[in-house]
């Protein structure tokens, strides 16, 4: 019995592998799929809903390129600044947090904030795998997965934890000039909202 | 003659700089006490305040300036309400002790005592435009004049303003002592300047003004 329960997982956890996913890529095709702010992108101010644990913040995102970065300020309707980020393209160097107001100053709860928030940023380097419905492409790179078609680019990120588990999804819905008109974030406890205000 | 007309040009143009320049400097006011009476006169004299107001909020690093705009009301002793129109549909009310924010339709309602950011950044801009500032513990005060304002500099002391704030400058009318703009300077240089414009002082305010939600 205890042989065929070992059996019996190694074929259940072999049988999940992602056997349906084609060969392992290393163009740099793909990387270039999995954008979501593309290269004529510089800056876009979002309404912002922030729920975290239970405790809703909202306020005004501006987002701005720079050279090889983008940075994440949201305040609040009243003009009081909430937090200050800096997140690279290069997921290699750390975000910089500029500014994090002291009642939300908790580091691990931060940590977990730019970390998701860096999804939408980062560009991914390095091989990625891809399976494809009809439409829509579903390209891995190690725990991250992009859904994509060629007609709207990404419309979702997933990103899962050591046990395979989806711990962070986020959805993006585009506008005009393919900026993301909606982003919503949804980690456990903690979701963000941003929706494009135009012409603000 | 050309050149002759084109140097009184420079000459006027120069006065009238440095005459304006010196007008609007300003001075540090040696008889604090007797502008702190006025000033306490004229809040006590305040019941309620309707107000346009233009927001800009200064981000230094970023050379960027996020612009808003809306109505402001307050009637005494402790109901405000912020209603932003552009460029999000947003309005803040504090009445009773309660906070309701009316986002874009959807009310939501809070105990002012459930949110201590909120209600320690409600609590800095109400004393702002109150003109509560006066002998107010959380803040050390410098008053200036000008021909044509006065400006009150409060200096935070409280740990929880101090952390969001480096000073706050209040520029008052000085011919009727009521708040003409505000500016909050925060770190990193950022700053949010409001500047509150068509003012009415003592116009009668319905409670009901502040209840969100309502038809």
């Amino acid at each position: 019995m205890k042989y065929f329960i070992i059996v019996f997982f190694l074929f259940f956890t072999m049988s999940c592998a992602h056997k349906s996913f084609g060969p392992v890529s290393y163009d740099n095709l793909n990387n270039n799929k999995a954008i979501i702010f593309n290269r004529s992108f510089s800056k876009a101010i979002y309404k912002t809903d922030l729920n975290i644990y239970g405790h809703n913040i909202t306020g005004i995102t501006m987002i701005k390129k720079t050279n090889d970065s983008f940075r994440f300020v949201l305040i609040s309707e009243l003009g009081i600044k909430y937090f200050d980020f800096e997140i690279f393209e290069d997921k290699g160097i750390r975000p910089i947090i500029h500014y994090a107001i002291d009642q939300m100053d908790n580091k691990l709860l931060i940590k977990k904030i730019i970390n998701d928030i860096a999804l939408i940023f980062i560009l991914q380097k390095g091989k990625s795998r891809v399976k494809k419905t009809g439409e829509t492409e579903i390209i891995v790179f190690g725990n991250t997965y992009y859904d994509y078609t060629s007609e709207y680019g990404v419309s979702e990120i997933a990103k899962s934890n050591l046990m395979g588990k989806i711990n962070c999804l986020i959805k993006i819905n585009y506008g005009e000039n393919k900026i993301p008109e909606s982003i919503i974030i949804d980690h456990d406890k903690v979701n963000i909202k941003l929706s494009l205000i135009p012409n603000g | 003659m050309k050149i002759k007309l084109f140097l009184v040009s420079i000459f006027i143009c120069g006065f009238l700089l440095v005459t304006l320049g010196q007008r609007l400097e300003f001075v540090e006011v040696t008889d604090t006490i007797m502008l702190k009476q006025k000033l306490e006169a004229t809040s006590e004299a305040t019941f309620s305040i309707s107000s346009k107001f233009r927001q800009e909020k200064h981000l230094w690093m970023l050379k960027e300036t996020i612009f808003s705009t809306g109505e402001f009301i307050f009637k005494k002793p402790n109901s405000i309400k912020w209603q932003y129109n552009s460029p999000i549909l947003y309005t803040i009310s504090i009445h009773n002790n309660t906070f309701t924010i009316d986002n874009n339709g959807n009310i939501t309602t809070y105990d002012v005592q459930s949110n201590p950011l909120f209600k320690e950044i409600n609590k800095i801009i109400a004393t702002a435009i109150r003109g509560d500032f006066i002998n107010n513990p959380d803040f050390e005060s410098r008053f200036f004049v000008n021909d044509e304002q006065f400006l009150a500099i409060l200096i935070p002391m409280n740990k929880n303003v101090k952390s969001m704030l480096n000073l706050i400058e209040i520029y008052l009318s000085k011919a009727t002592l009521q708040v003409d703009k505000v500016i909050f300077r925060e770190a990193q240089d950022d700053y949010t300047l409001i500047y509150f414009e068509d003012k009415f002082i003592n116009r009668n305010i319905p409670t009901s003004d502040f209840i969100l939600g309502n038809p």
